[in-house]
């Protein structure tokens, strides 16, 4: 019964997630406005409303949920992101595959912010969540999926028609103070009245909705939907004007003003979007007849649901994929609260007393989009197979860039609560931080990257939509800054050097020039959408990446360890250079002994090829001065990875000294180190990025010094053919292809997954607990007594017909897969192949392992994916990956016919054939039915090797049968094809496939260091836990205090 | 205005301005095989794989060839020094990043184009290919 209403109950609840949000943001904005029991009145209306919200959204993944887990296939969005294989820990990520159910992610993640902060009894309560539920309002309008003509005329039409509308809300206003307090909640049913009367009129495929007569369809649910929105714009309009006139000062002049705006711009939005119609939201509940109404299917079969879904890209069914995409969302959705401090701020003209109770959330955004991104990077390393965790893909950045302005706000926000300087830079950056939360948004689901990333999703036709989310808050940034700006009280600044305000304003920055150079590179695709130009990425982006960010990583670390040193030493002159002299010089050191070691160790260089062309002469060069210079400059590392080497170890120093003799003077000092241990961690991550990502090699690279010579020198050869069993030499390993991993009996855990008239698919899992899944012809595995019908009541189901068919036996179908589980060549779920690579340590016998390349058929793009797998080391990771598969066509296979007489040899290719004799075998149980069964005793030689294959011919009435036989070592298979009694000859056809033809092609990498990458990610990580706390703590005590 | 907040608009124009001159001169363009010829720059150039069965790949050299056909219906071999990107052949459109040397048109890189599953409206034959 769910399969029908489940869609209706999730728009349902979509709509009324959309309304409550409206409602809970004019409640609270009216309400932080009002005093007294008023301003309770409107309160509780917010908090219901916000309450409302927050349960509808639950309701929507609840229910979006239930119709994936009971493969509901007749839903688009449950059909297009899941499928019967998928098991139930990876259903969640069907929710971020989609972009309907990530918009859902992060507006779930609003909504649970918002949920903490009604708990907050502090003045900022009802402003801060009138913005975050303004935000949420416009996530879930992405999320409504209705369709609306737009042409200007009715647009033109619409204001007229909805004048009473207009009408009301005027004279509710003008009679507002003779109505009881809680007339608030008349307000409140007619949305939610309006909510209700959008969803009941919603055809499945009445979307074709014109408001003007006689021009397309004209339905309630588009009346319902203008209504709504109308009534809401003629309501803040009037409440505009109405306050306006009442107490005529700036204040309301700008809520006037606002909501003009508000309205011209939707105005403007319907007259200039032409097309017939426009979609407001893309709904998680659509239909599949909807999403594909041309489809001839529906001709033929009104009723059609697919059997099967079309998947979750296997990319996505990564335990780190459950969990990356919810934290990064966190983190996006967590910079909406700082923004929403800073607007209130400008609302309610209060400008420096946010900046304590936003503190700790803005350092819980840069700490979980941190974490989310370190996250991403981790499983892009551990799946895909670009060799690395950050690969500057546009995607990448516009998530980065984010990071980057909440850390630069972070710090502004710092330095104003010492200096009481530089607030409206602290305002601007997190605004800016939310702005370009806004802006990757765009980038990612606009479909504007296009070819220039593998991330993005597919435009679902919300670019517009976007847009306008992104004009409306700049515009509000604006308005806000023009009209407010000039009030905010910044002290003049009058920062000395040698202060750590000085260093934290060059950390903010830093941070700054980041962000905005990735931005502007980032965006290339969109200047080239305006401009019409055809600009591409730089041939390498790394590097171009590169050369920029290392000097703000340079800066970093010397600013970091300068700057925490001023924060808490205090030392001056003389001193403060003694003081710093001990992590300088330790630097130095540590610096010095790594780089002498890497020469020992002769890692090679990242950007090689280009470097090598420039170092060679020089490094050769007799001058002796030449060659140090050549060396300095590139001979270990280049030297900008030997300033950012020393100033990571500086930062990092610095901030251990500090840390120890703080600790020191105080044992419980670490509370309030948070920072200083956040920037140790960032210093190590640094360091690790240097090596990993800087001084990683192919060693699968130049495996044929003689090759080599004859080919020009560009060429490199970075990838290795493995064929089977034989050792390659890579490194100082000696590796074998030890052929795919098969599944092993017993099976267990049978399922069936699909089904037709003649064949099923079904699941199992082999002895190692790996799912594997393979077709069977039904014919043979049935169950002796037909059962009734098993899903009589819904015709629609696709199981209607398996009344005709009779029950698959899966105890008879364990029984015959335990026997010969190989001759069913099962495949793995996914159609995974396991690729087994050996390496042995040729200095050290005990430093052996196998590794697992594997390679995916990823269903939805429809093309091979390769798995990276690899070896942790502590101090570096050795990662390995197909690189290209056995092609087809490599895998020869030929065929050849022998008739051979019994005791007649034969010879083919480098094999011997010898037909020993006949074996009569109709007195074999299994054949006992057939009228002649009889085995040719073949022998085959090869290579001074004999095996035996007995090829089987039957009979039975005048059908002849065969039962093929192999010979696995040899590659070879034949079939008895038949007998001439007359000529005593017996015929058989083999087959040959080149067992060598088994290889892989793989290339290894190394990584040195990474592990520092990771470390560092928990340092830092625990860093902001313990900042975190000591603000709260801090907020906690103020209140008490007062 | 303060002495440092004029520095720091310097500083930022000066940056902003560097980085619109060295964006532009590292920056590729998407162009066809005749205007990469006239270049030593490394371009990127949109095109459709044809002659399929000519591809080959030389693993003694790691060397993969193949036929590109770019916008202007230009047939160029091109060489990539690795070996056939997974789901090659599914690609609908092909992205090479390279320029030309001695022996022909070098890619360095290669981006494709796949078909993406919003595109596919064909519910039966999605239905065939599992079963």
């Amino acid at each position: 019964m769910f399969e029908s209403i489940g869609g209706k109950i999730g728009e349902i609840l979509v709509s009324l997630a959309f309304s409550s949000a409206l409602v809970a943001m004019i409640s609270f904005l009216i309400g932080d406005q009002r005093e007294g029991q008023e301003k309770k009145s409107w309160e509780r209306m917010g908090t219901v409303s916000f309450v409302a919200h927050i349960l509808s959204i639950i309701g929507i993944i609840a229910t979006l949920f239930v119709l994936i887990h009971s493969h509901n296939y007749e839903y688009h969005y449950v059909w297009a992101h899941s499928s019967n294989e998928l098991p139930v820990h990876f259903m969640i990520s069907c929710f971020w595959e989609g972009q309907e159910g990530s918009f859902l992610l992060w507006a779930f993640w609003h909504g649970i912010l918002g949920g903490i902060l009604l708990f907050n009894k502090s003045e900022w309560r009802n402003s801060v969540l009138a913005i975050v539920a303004s935000v949420n309002l416009i996530i879930t309008s992405m999320l409504l999926g209705v369709y609306v003509s737009s042409t200007w005329v009715t647009g033109i039409y619409l204001v007229l028609a909805l004048l009473p509308g207009f009408y009301f809300a005027f004279h509710f206003f003008q009679k507002r103070d003779k109505l009881p307090l809680n007339g608030n909640f008349h307000i409140f049913s007619l949305i939610v009245a309006t909510a209700f009367l959008l969803l009941l009129f919603r055809g499945q495929l009445g979307y074709n909705v014109s408001l003007i007569p006689g021009q397309g369809e004209m339905s309630l649910d588009g009346i319902g939907f203008w209504l709504f929105l109308w009534v809401m714009i003629g309501y803040t309009v009037m409440y505009g004007f109405f306050a306006y006139e009442s107490h005529k000062s700036d204040q309301n002049h700008f809520w006037a003003l606002f909501a003009g705006a508000a309205l011209a711009a939707t105005g403007l939005f319907a007259v200039f979007f032409e097309p017939e119609t426009w979609k407001l939201g893309s709904t998680p509940f659509l239909s599949l007849r909807a999403a594909f109404p041309e489809d001839e299917v529906w001709l033929t079969d009104p009723n059609f649901i697919p059997s099967n879904g079309n998947g979750l890209n296997p990319l996505l069914q990564n335990y780190w994929m459950v969990i990356h995409p919810p934290t990064l969302f966190l983190g996006f959705a967590s910079t909406t609260i700082p923004f929403a401090f800073v607007m209130s701020s400008l609302i309610r003209r209060k400008y420096t007393d946010w900046i304590k109770p936003a503190l700790p959330w803005m350092s819980f955004s840069v700490m979980i989009l941190g974490i989310g991104i370190i996250m991403g990077g981790y499983w892009a390393y551990e799946t895909l197979n670009f060799g690395g965790y950050w690969n500057w893909d546009p995607v990448e950045n516009s998530s980065f860039v984010p990071w980057l302005c909440g850390v630069a706000s972070l710090h502004a926000m710092l330095i104003f609560r010492k200096t009481k300087s530089y607030l409206t830079l602290s305002m601007l950056m997190i605004i800016f931080t939310f702005l370009l939360v806004l802006y990757s948004t765009f980038l990612t689901r606009s479909g504007i990257l296009g070819e220039n990333s593998v991330h993005t999703f597919t435009d679902l036709g919300l670019t517009g939509q976007l847009l306008v989310l992104i004009g409306l808050y700049t515009a509000f940034v604006i308005v806000m800054m023009l009209f407010r700006g000039k009030e905010i009280p910044n002290r003049p600044d009058d920062t000395k050097v040698m202060t750590a305000e000085f260093w934290l304003l060059i950390g903010v920055i830093v941070f700054i020039f980041s962000s905005l150079m990735i931005t502007v590179a980032t965006s290339l695709p969109v200047f080239n959408k305006i401009f019409g130009t055809n600009l591409a990425p730089p041939p390498n982006v790394q590097l171009f990446y590169y050369n920029w960010n290392v000097w703000f990583a340079i800066m970093f670390g010397v600013a970091s360890g300068i700057g925490q040193f001023l924060w808490w030493n205090r030392a001056k002159g003389k001193q403060f250079a003694d003081a710093i002299f001990r992590p300088f010089l330790l630097a130095v050191i540590v610096g010095v002994s790594i780089m002498v070691s890497i020469w020992w160790a002769d890692w090679e260089f990242a950007f090689d090829s280009e470097r090598a062309k420039i170092i060679d002469p020089e490094l050769m060069s007799p001058n002796f001065f030449k060659k140090i210079g050549a060396y300095i400059q590139y001979g270990i590392l280049s030297v900008t990875d030997e300033l950012l080497l020393f100033s990571s170890l500086f930062g990092l120093f610095a901030n251990l000294d500090v840390l120890i003799s703080l600790l020191r003077k105080n044992k419980k000092g670490l509370k309030v180190m948070g920072g200083t241990v956040v920037h140790i961690g960032f210093a190590l991550m640094l360091i690790g990025m240097l090596f990993s990502s800087g001084y990683d090699s192919v060693i699968s690279k130049n495996l044929r010094p003689g090759d080599l010579a004859r080919f020009p020198e560009e060429e490199r050869i970075d990838n290795v053919l493995l064929p089977k069993d034989q050792k390659v030499q890579i490194l100082n390993y000696d590796v074998t292809y030890l052929g795919k991993k098969e599944a092993e009996a017993p099976v267990s855990d049978l399922s069936v997954l699909e089904e037709n008239i003649v064949k099923f698919k079904l699941a199992f899992r082999d002895k190692s607990g790996k799912r594997w899944a393979l077709i069977l012809p039904r014919g043979p595995f049935l169950k002796k007594e037909n059962t009734q019908a098993v899903n009589k009541n819904n015709p629609r189901h696709a199981d209607h017909q398996k009344e005709l068919l009779g029950e698959v036996d899966l105890e008879l179908v364990k029984r015959k897969l335990n026997e010969d589980l190989a001759a069913f060549e099962p495949q793995r779920i996914n159609t995974r192949v396991e690729y087994g690579l050996q390496f042995k340590n040729r200095g050290n016998e005990k430093d052996e392992f196998t590794l697992f390349a594997t390679t995916e058929l990823n269903k939805v793009e429809e093309g091979i994916i390769p798995h990276p797998s690899r070896k942790i080391y502590w101090n570096r990771d050795i990662y390995v990956y197909t690189s290209s598969l056995p092609a087809e066509d490599k895998a020869e296979t030929k065929f050849f016919n022998l008739d051979l007489q019994i005791g007649q040899s034969a010879k083919w290719e480098s094999f011997n054939f010898k037909l020993e004799n006949l074996i009569n075998l109709s007195q074999r149980p299994d054949l006992k039915g057939y009228d002649v069964a009889a085995a040719a005793n073949l022998v085959v030689t090869n290579g001074g090797q004999s095996k035996t294959a007995q090829p089987i011919f039957t009979i039975k009435g005048n059908k002849p049968g065969m039962i093929q036989a192999g010979i696995k070592e040899f590659g070879l298979d034949f079939a008895f094809v038949g007998i001439e009694p007359e000529k005593n000859l017996v015929h058989l056809q083999g087959r040959f496939v080149n067992p060598e033809a088994d290889f892989v092609i793989i290339k290894a990498i190394q990584k040195p260091f990474i592990n520092l990458l990771w470390l560092g990610t928990f340092i830092l990580t625990a860093g902001f836990l313990i900042s975190i706390y000591r603000r709260t703590q801090e907020i906690r005590k103020g209140r008490k205090a007062a | 205005m303060k002495p440092l907040n004029i520095i720091i608009l310097v500083v930022l124009a000066v940056f902003i301005v560097g980085l619109g001159l060295n964006f532009s001169q590292s920056a590729s363009i998407y162009t066809d095989f005749s205007n990469a010829k006239t270049t030593d720059k490394q371009v990127h150039i949109v095109g459709k794989w044809v002659n399929r069965e000519q591809s080959q790949y030389h693993p003694e050299r790691d060397l993969f060839q193949f036929y590109l056909q770019d916008t202007t219906q230009h047939v160029e071999l091109i060489n990539y020094y690795e070996p056939k990107p997974t789901n090659f052949e599914n690609a609908e459109k092909v992205v090479v990043v390279g320029a030309y040397k001695p022996e022909g048109f070098v890619a360095e890189k290669i981006v494709m184009k796949c078909p993406s599953k919003f595109e596919a409206t064909d519910l039966k034959q999605n239905e065939s290919t599992d079963l």
